[in-house]
């Protein structure tokens, strides 16, 4: 879990582009969007976009990606019970 | 008549002095950057291609310079819209078979993101458009804004020509004859004998308004793009008829400031106009000091803005002479591939 | 008094048919023109769409062109749309010196870009595609088959780019810039855009539902129309009858994100008054509004909130994407000819595929076509990607001699 939590860090640097961020700085279980780090429903769909890419998981409701995304820990423990 | 109020322009050059480039053997620069982070929060910035940040800072150096904080209306030229952003979503549907596909790249892609980006930027309500006509996009922004004021529909508008360059897109318009294929040499500008032009990139912005101020650079007494002329007495026509319209003689035109790339066949077009009797206006020229693209006319109309107000220019900007007179009246005139004609009528103030 | 903008002839392809007669007889008869993708190469086949039912064969005898030309799809649409309203105002044998040509459109020729893209990149097999890439060429490309110009240009703003393109010709008229203009736009679907809006989660799996509680999106279309507009002075000179008056418009930036309208519906109110305002009516004149309406949970939720908080008491309302799909730059313009073919025929068009009423709103859409209703105004909404709030105000026209 650990090891998922910190690619999962790195991956969302990466793809939503959070310049100047360090895995260090992003708190595993703050929320991902409103306060938190501040994503939108933009970085929402290209989250829904990387879980399909880098671990074979299928979202066709955006709605329910809420939930999921709430935070890195709850993004980690779905990949981990869904993942192909 | 509106007056140019601001000025901001990020290009291939500084603002201050612009110097002659080394177009080096593949005749293409890209911008000269600032510090992005100094004027836009990384949340808000990384989502941004480069189009968007140039712009973005263009406008708000422009509006700074104009000392306003909220224009009424934003429009914007692009001939080739976010075109980086484009090539990125474009290519990865092709590769990835329209799978896995990132909605940021798309959403970035379109014209318009130019503009609305600026106004969520300056949190602008007002009027906002994007026009997108090739050679005559900037020209075609200017003249809404132009319209808008004179109907008082608006009384300001922040006016920008906002185009990026990609090496990819380079490629191509270097297939079909649009890049110079041997190194450029300033000499073209006076003397073209060949096809092709170097190419640039840039956003250029002027703030305009129906107020003259006392840091007002120039003023617009008249904007026109025509359409298609049969041949170059058409076209002098209908520049007669401009200067008409707004009761002003040939004689009291002192320069022109002209689309000239370095390309036979653009330059041509111009050299038939000019080179009578009737139209004898001193010539500057900027295209070799921004590169050709479809908005360079932006970069044009910024440099020329300054030139009437401190009556001052570098001689890189003369093509043969420079001017006995200050410049009281100028006339700027690009066209694109004798389709679209613009003219703009400036004034000292 | 200031002198009239009139509309003396309209032209119109969609997914209802390659002229108004067709798109009249499809409204009147609620038949839909969403159905299968085809034409296209692409993995989505599943998705609904808009498609005109016309391969570019077809489109290229229609309008007189050698197969072997090169030509976008867009350009083709554009072509045919225009030259309808062209023969209707009788532009030809006008007279005319100054005519202007403004044309809304995205995609440009990026269904050809997509195709050919690798060997733009790789090879010189298709370079004669690549100058017919960006939007100002497929307008002058259109333009060259229609005739001369004194004025020509395009405007890009996604979705409202053809209401848009009404607003410049407008104001042409006014200030005597030229004697008549062609406004509207033309767009066809492309791989890109239907991929674009598949990535947001925004398309619809059914035809789409506008201002239904359980809409689930856009159902993408592709089309072209075009207005003729001319002064009243002029149109009085040539003895030509308008069809109707351009009475009021109005544009507003939303400035809240790039893809979603604020929930306050800030700008689709802020365009709307301006329309108002410029046209003298009050909100009460306004006989039926043709929305933006996309079927999106975002856009009809803000843009009916803008509406109940502008109207006191809400007009017959529909959108009319329901028949044709929302055909993003050319909408502006198709859903205008749309909005005009009632009012001068005196019916209201069906909001198709509404069930359940949004429990926001206090209005529902109309359910079923509404003939033999008359009336004198109606108000045409276009919101662009990037908050770009568009709306226009048509008048029945009479006479004030």
């Amino acid at each position: 879990m650990e090891n998922l939590i910190l690619e999962l860090k790195e991956q969302i640097i990466e793809v939503l582009n959070l310049e100047g961020m360090t895995p260090e700085d992003i708190d595993e279980n703050a929320p991902l969007f409103g306060d938190g780090l501040g994503l939108d429903s933009i970085d929402a769909l290209e989250l829904i976009v990387l879980m399909e890419k880098n671990y074979g998981i299928k979202l066709d409701d955006p709605n329910k990606g809420k939930v999921i995304f709430t935070s890195i820990k709850t993004m980690a423990e779905y990949i981990q019970e869904n993942r192909k | 008549m509106v007056y140019i109020n601001g000025i901001g322009s990020i290009s291939i050059q500084g603002l201050e002095k612009p110097e002659l480039p080394d177009w080096g053997k593949d005749n293409y620069l890209r911008c000269s950057e600032p510090d992005f982070s100094k004027y836009i929060s990384p949340i808000l910035s990384r989502r941004m291609s480069k189009i968007i940040k140039r712009s973005i800072v263009a406008s708000k150096l422009c509006l700074e310079d104009a000392n306003v904080k909220m224009p009424d209306a934003i429009i914007s030229g692009t001939g080739l819209g976010c075109i980086e952003e484009t090539e990125k979503f474009l290519l990865s549907m092709i590769e990835q078979h329209e799978t896995l596909l990132q909605p940021t790249h798309f959403i970035q892609s379109t014209h318009n993101t130019i503009s609305s980006q600026i106004a969520m930027y300056l949190k602008c309500n007002g009027y906002n458009s994007t026009y997108s006509h090739l050679g005559s996009s900037f020209e075609s922004a200017l003249l809404d804004a132009f319209l808008q004021i004179e109907l008082k529909q608006i009384k300001n508008a922040l006016v920008g020509g906002f185009d990026e360059m990609t090496p990819d897109y380079k490629n191509m318009l270097a297939k079909i004859g649009y890049l110079k294929n041997e190194p450029f040499l300033f000499e073209e500008m006076r003397n073209a004998f060949s096809s092709g032009s170097v190419i640039g990139e840039g956003s250029n912005c002027v703030y305009i308004s129906a107020d003259k101020t006392d840091h007002s650079y120039a003023s617009i007494i008249d904007v026109k793009i025509f359409h298609t002329p049969e041949n170059y007495s058409k076209t002098i026509d209908q520049i007669l008829l401009f200067l008409d319209k707004n009761n002003v003689d040939v004689s009291e035109i002192d320069a022109v400031m002209l689309g000239l790339n370095g390309d036979i066949n653009n330059d041509l077009i111009y050299d038939n106009v000019y080179s009578g009797d009737l139209l004898k206006p001193t010539p500057f020229i900027y295209k070799h000091l921004c590169g050709e693209y479809f908005t360079a006319s932006a970069f044009g109309l910024v440099m020329m803005a300054q030139f009437i107000k401190n009556n001052r220019f570098s001689n890189h900007f003369y093509r043969k002479y420079h001017p006995t007179n200050p410049l009281r009246k100028v006339l700027f005139h690009n066209h694109y591939h004798n389709k679209t004609h613009s003219l703009i009528l400036l004034g000292k103030c | 008094m200031a002198d009239r903008i009139c509309i003396t002839g309209m032209g119109i392809v969609s997914a209802l048919g390659e002229n108004k007669y067709e798109t009249e007889d499809k409204l009147l008869k609620e038949k839909s023109g969403i159905g299968k993708l085809v034409y296209l190469n692409s993995i989505h086949k599943e998705i609904p769409v808009g498609m005109v039912k016309i391969p570019d064969q077809k489109l290229k005898s229609k309008v007189g062109v050698d197969q072997n030309t090169i030509i976008a799809r867009t350009t083709l649409l554009g072509i045919l749309a225009a030259r309808e309203a062209i023969i209707q105002a009788k532009l030809l044998g006008a007279g005319y010196k100054k005519i202007g040509f403004i044309s809304g459109t995205t995609v440009g020729g990026m269904e050809k870009s997509e195709q050919y893209y690798l060997d733009f990149l790789h090879n010189d097999k298709h370079n004669e595609y690549i100058s017919l890439h960006d939007c100002g060429a497929c307008t002058e490309d259109i333009a060259k088959h229609l005739g001369n110009f004194e004025f020509c240009t395009t405007i890009s703003t996604a979705c409202s780019s053809a209401a848009n393109a009404i607003i410049l010709g407008a104001n042409m008229l006014k200030l005597g810039l030229l004697d008549a203009v062609i406004v509207g736009g033309s767009e066809c679907i492309t791989k890109f855009h239907l991929n674009g809006f598949n990535t947001l989660m925004i398309l619809d799996k059914g035809p789409c539902k506008p201002f239904d509680a359980n809409r689930g999106g856009i159902t993408l279309g592709e089309g072209a129309a075009y207005l003729v507009m001319e002064t009243e002075q002029n149109c009085d000179l040539r003895q030509i009858k308008p069809l109707c008056t351009l009475s009021g418009y109005g544009n507003a930036c939303d400035a809240f994100h790039q893809t979603a309208s604020s929930p306050d519906g800030k700008g689709a109110i802020l365009s709307m008054q301006k329309a108002l305002e410029m046209s003298g009516l009050e909100p009460s004149d306004i006989g039926y509004i043709n929305a933006h309406g996309t079927g999106t949970q975002n856009n009809d939720l803000s843009e009916g909130v803008a509406i109940s908080t502008l109207f006191e008491k809400v007009p017959p309302i529909s959108s009319t994407k329901s028949f044709t799909g929302h055909t993003t730059s050319a909408a502006g313009a198709v859903e205008t000819v749309i909005s005009i073919i009632a009012m001068t025929h005196n019916f209201l068009p069906a909001n198709l595929n509404f069930s359940e009423k949004m429990e926001e709103l206090n209005f529902e859409p109309i359910k079923t076509t509404i003939k033999n209703y008359s009336f004198d105004h109606f108000m045409k909404n276009s919101f662009g990607f990037g908050g770009n709030n568009t709306s226009l105000i048509f008048s029945k026209y009479k006479n004030n001699n």
